[in-house]
């Protein structure tokens, strides 16, 4: 399976493109704007300082400018003249004051300039004399009104002429009261002088809207001016001008910081300044001191809000960011672009290494000679596949060839194998036919020493002379010995080939232990032992094979006697867990060692010390004896002590009820020869069918089937013996091939047919030829055409049969 | 007086077995080979067969069984194989083919006359 390739390397080149554009663009914008913003608020604090400046100059020309308009008054014809009449020069008919007060209303209608109110002229003692206001009218003098106590009086009455007092500010009132809405005003006052003494006091009460509205309407921005004392004149809060005045309390320094009263009162210029108490704007402030000895000293603030400077910085900004935008797109473009052209080539070498790793090696590597590292990359990868093509190629070639020489060793293996199991076959058909070989000379060895020694009749009764008894029983004995080793030999060769095969039956262990005893005490020869059966004679019968059975009691007990020289051997049998007998020989003999006792079992092997060694044997005795009690489902063991003796056990299965039912009569059993009780077989006939087929294979299958269906069959390939075997068989039918090497059978046939023992025995032709004419004119019973299945032929050879019956 | 059909290819075993039943009086005819041995059954049927299974021209187990048939079934002359093949195994396969007994090599003289007396008599001494 190919992992999904995920584009996880362009992803981050393009982000960290983006990141390493994306810092500086910022870093370079905030510092820009910071210090745009800062140029900015410095450069229009630096403008609005200028304005206001020059409009508190403005303030401080139109304030002198009333000043100057109350000396002109003061030193006017008609203003000295009126001074006269209060000093008294007489004034008929009021031609002076009138003169006076016309002066006064030229003044007041200029009163869009600077708001006159009303003037007055006011005698030393406080007395009203004059009083002229805004309309012009002259109203007539109070006499209850005295201004003593106001400072625009007795500050003025005390200066030299032609010096003004200005009063602090004040509002319009009426007969004491404070008129609504509030009219702010400032009293402006000059004494008047005749003959180097003040004789009067001239007032005018100049309002100050105007003034205010001017200031006001001339400035978008917020704008505070404020009394020396603090109270607010003007405020964009209506609700917090005048304070001392109404008794508010409402004042700059009760309403701002420590700082920006000190900051903004202490200094004498202009100063621009950024307070935490209005953070959002820029105050610019400038002192309105029109004279320097009198009470007029203002604090003019404009309050610019940051916002509104910032907006041009706010655009710039906007500008700045849509060009950050903007080369931030050029920037992914970029690197999309540049990331392509790296991360696309390792991708395609990538899709090029799964494919190579799918086994798909007919790829071509993309991008190679490109002179770039990628380039590089590509033509090394390339190499590398050739290199592992070849590689591959070569490995495969080495695998092919290494799989083929495993195969013929594997072949030569199973040969070898195959020949083992041949050359095994081969050993044991060589020791069985050896052994038969050997059995016949021994017979007439056994058979002639014994028959002299013991059978004179068959020797004429012709005594031997009496020096050669002894030799010949040697003989005799070595014969026996010979046969015993043959014997051993024959069953270790079937046991190690597996096909050691016993023929069960139900075997009667007294009768069995009859004979071995009697053999056994054959054995005994001059020792003084004592043979002691120990058995009851009603023991159930097991199931075994008899021969076998025989086989090991007369080993255990030919052991027993070779190892024992006096005391006794007891042959015991008991059933035991009641369906196993078990049998013992238990000998007073040496005894076998405890590290012996395994190696007793082995084959070839025995005890090779001391006495032991006089004593002859194959040593396969116990090994054969082991095998075959396990072979009949039991065991043999053994049980010693050195010096005292030995037991050896073995066991066979109680014979069952089934098998007491299934087994004929126990066979008679002696030890050179059986009896069969003959069976019903031999009542039914049997036919016997002579088969002549030149192929093995045909031949072996044919006489399988037949003998299945219940034929005797005696086969052979050789045409030439027909004759001899029809003769000396005379068998019930005859299947004949006709096509045999070296002999015709047609020519068989008609020799078949024409000897009289054996013309009417029915003959089969089976053939791959078709001459069925010739077959019948021979005499030929039946033909059979090649091929044929075996069932045919059963089919045939059953239906001549029951022809030939009838 | 019937005879004893001896059918043995090796000729001192052959000759050894004559000497002792003959020794007992017995009446032997000896063929090296099966076939005519059983053509001189036919023809004159003996009392006993003696037969080893080994034999050059003819399978002596399948010879035993088509004599035993040809010879009368179970009313057939006794056959003693006689073979120096002697596992159980060919024990059993004689008595399957028609045997009466089965006598292993090598055997004594006296089992040899004790198995032949079982089923013939032996003959009355004349002289």
């Amino acid at each position: 399976m190919v992992p999904k390739v995920t584009r996880r390397l362009q992803n981050k080149l393009i982000f960290a493109f983006v990141v390493v554009l994306l810092i500086p663009t910022g870093i370079i914008s905030f510092y820009s704007l910071r210090t745009a913003a800062s140029t900015l608020i410095q450069k229009i604090g630096a403008e609005e300082l200028r304005t206001l400046v020059s409009q508190a100059n403005d303030i401080e020309k139109r304030l002198i400018d009333v000043k100057e308009d109350l000396i002109f008054l003061s030193l006017a014809p008609p203003t000295r003249r009126y001074a006269s009449i209060i000093n008294g020069l007489p004034d008929p008919n009021d031609v002076y004051r009138d003169a006076e007060v016309a002066l006064l209303r030229t003044f007041l209608d200029r009163s869009t300039i600077h708001q006159y109110l009303d003037f007055r002229i006011i005698d030393l003692a406080g007395q009203e004399l004059l009083h002229v206001d805004s309309t012009g009218e002259i109203l007539s003098s109070e006499d209850d009104v005295n201004v003593a106590g106001e400072a625009y009086f007795n500050q003025a009455i005390g200066l030299p002429s032609t010096q003004v007092f200005i009063s602090d500010y004040d509002l319009v009132r009426t007969e004491g009261v404070i008129e609504q809405p509030y009219v702010p005003i400032l009293y402006y006052s000059v004494p008047l002088e005749v003959d180097g003494a003040n004789v009067a006091v001239l007032v005018a009460k100049v309002s100050l809207e105007p003034l205010f509205w001017d200031i006001t309407s001339r400035s978008a921005a917020p704008i505070f001016l404020v009394n020396r004392d603090g109270s607010y004149l003007i405020n964009p809060d209506s609700n917090r001008l005048y304070g001392r005045i109404l008794n508010t309390f409402v004042t700059f320094d009760g309403e701002r910081s420590r700082e920006d009263v000190i900051t903004m009162f202490g200094s004498d210029q202009g100063i621009i300044t950024q307070s935490s108490d209005m953070p959002d704007s820029l105050q610019v402030f400038v002192h309105i001191r029109p004279e320097t000895q009198i009470s007029i000293r203002w604090l003019l603030i404009r309050a610019i809000p940051i916002s509104a400077i910032l907006g041009e910085v706010n655009a710039t900004q906007q500008v700045a960011i849509l060009l950050s935008l903007i080369s931030l797109l050029a920037a992914i473009l970029v690197a999309v672009l540049l990331t392509r052209s790296i991360v696309r080539p390792i991708r395609q070498l990538s899709e090029v290494a799964d494919s190579v790793r799918q086994g798909r090696w007919d790829v071509i590597v993309p991008g190679t000679g490109g002179r770039d590292e990628i380039g590089h990359l590509a033509d090394a990868f390339d190499g590398m596949l050739r290199e592992l093509k070849s590689v591959y190629g070569s490995l495969e070639a080495r695998v092919a060839s290494r799989t083929a020489e495993l195969s013929s060793a594997n072949l030569k293996l199973s040969e070898a194998n195959r020949k083992a199991e041949e050359a095994s076959r081969a050993k044991s058909l060589f020791l069985s036919n050896m052994s038969h070989e050997l059995r016949t000379p021994l017979n007439v060895i056994i058979g002639y020493s014994h028959s002299i020694l013991v059978m004179p009749q068959m020797f004429n009764n012709v005594p031997i002379p009496e020096t050669y008894r002894p030799y010949l029983k040697l003989i005799e004995d070595n014969g026996h010995y010979l046969i015993g080793l043959i014997n051993d030999i024959l069953d270790l060769s079937k046991i190690e080939a597996g096909r050691l095969e016993l023929a069960p039956t139900m075997v009667d262990l007294p009768e069995i232990f009859r004979g071995v005893l009697a053999t056994a005490t054959g054995l005994l020869k001059d020792k003084a032992l004592q043979l002691r059966p120990d058995y009851p004679e009603d023991l159930p019968p097991v199931w075994a094979d008899p021969m076998r059975v025989r086989q090991i009691t007369l080993n255990l007990l030919s052991n027993a006697v070779k190892f024992t020289n006096s005391g006794s051997i007891t042959l015991r049998a008991q059933v035991t867990d009641e369906v196993w007998v078990s049998i013992s020989v238990i000998d007073t003999g040496i005894g076998i060692p405890e590290d012996a006792r395994t190696v007793i079992f082995d084959r070839f092997r025995q005890i090779s010390s001391g006495k032991f060694s006089e004593i002859e044997g194959t040593g396969l005795g116990l090994d054969i004896s082991k095998q075959l009690s396990q072979l009949h489902g039991g065991d043999l063991t053994v049980a010693s002590e050195v010096g005292k003796g030995s037991k050896f056990t073995f066991t066979l299965p109680v014979a069952t009820a089934e098998q007491r039912e299934s087994a004929a009569a126990p066979a008679l059993l002696n030890e050179s020869f059986t009896i069969f009780e003959r069976s019903g077989l031999l009542d039914q006939e049997v036919c016997s069918i002579l088969l002549v087929e030149d192929e093995v294979s045909m031949r072996e299958l044919l006489r399988r089937a037949l003998e299945v269906a219940g034929y005797i069959v005696i086969d052979t390939h050789d045409g030439g013996q027909v004759m001899e075997l029809a003769l000396g068989l005379l068998p019930n039918l005859i299947i004949l091939d006709v096509n045999l090497p070296h002999v015709s059978g047609w020519d068989v046939i008609a020799q078949l047919k024409g000897d009289p023992a054996t013309a009417d025995i029915p003959v089969i032709v089976c053939t791959a030829s078709t001459d069925r004419t010739r077959a019948a004119v021979l005499g030929a019973a039946d033909f059979i055409a090649k091929p044929a299945t075996p069932e045919q032929v059963i089919d045939v050879v059953r239906e001549r049969l029951l022809r030939v019956e009838r | 007086m019937g005879y004893i059909l001896l059918v043995e290819d090796n000729k001192d075993n052959a000759d050894m077995i004559i000497h002792i039943l003959t020794s007992a009086r017995y009446e032997v005819r000896h063929f090296t080979r099966g076939l005519p041995a059983a053509r001189e059954a036919r023809r004159d049927m003996p009392e006993l067969i003696l037969m080893d299974f080994n034999l050059p021209d003819v399978d002596g187990r399948t010879l035993s069984l088509v004599l035993a048939q040809q010879l009368g079934g179970s009313s057939a002359p006794p056959i003693i194989a006689c073979t120096a093949r002697v596992g159980s195994v060919e024990a059993k396969l004689a008595e399957r083919f028609g045997c009466s007994a089965f006598l292993r090599k090598p055997f004594s003289p006296e089992d040899l006359l004790t198995l032949v007396q079982r089923f013939v008599a032996p003959p009355v001494r004349s002289d």
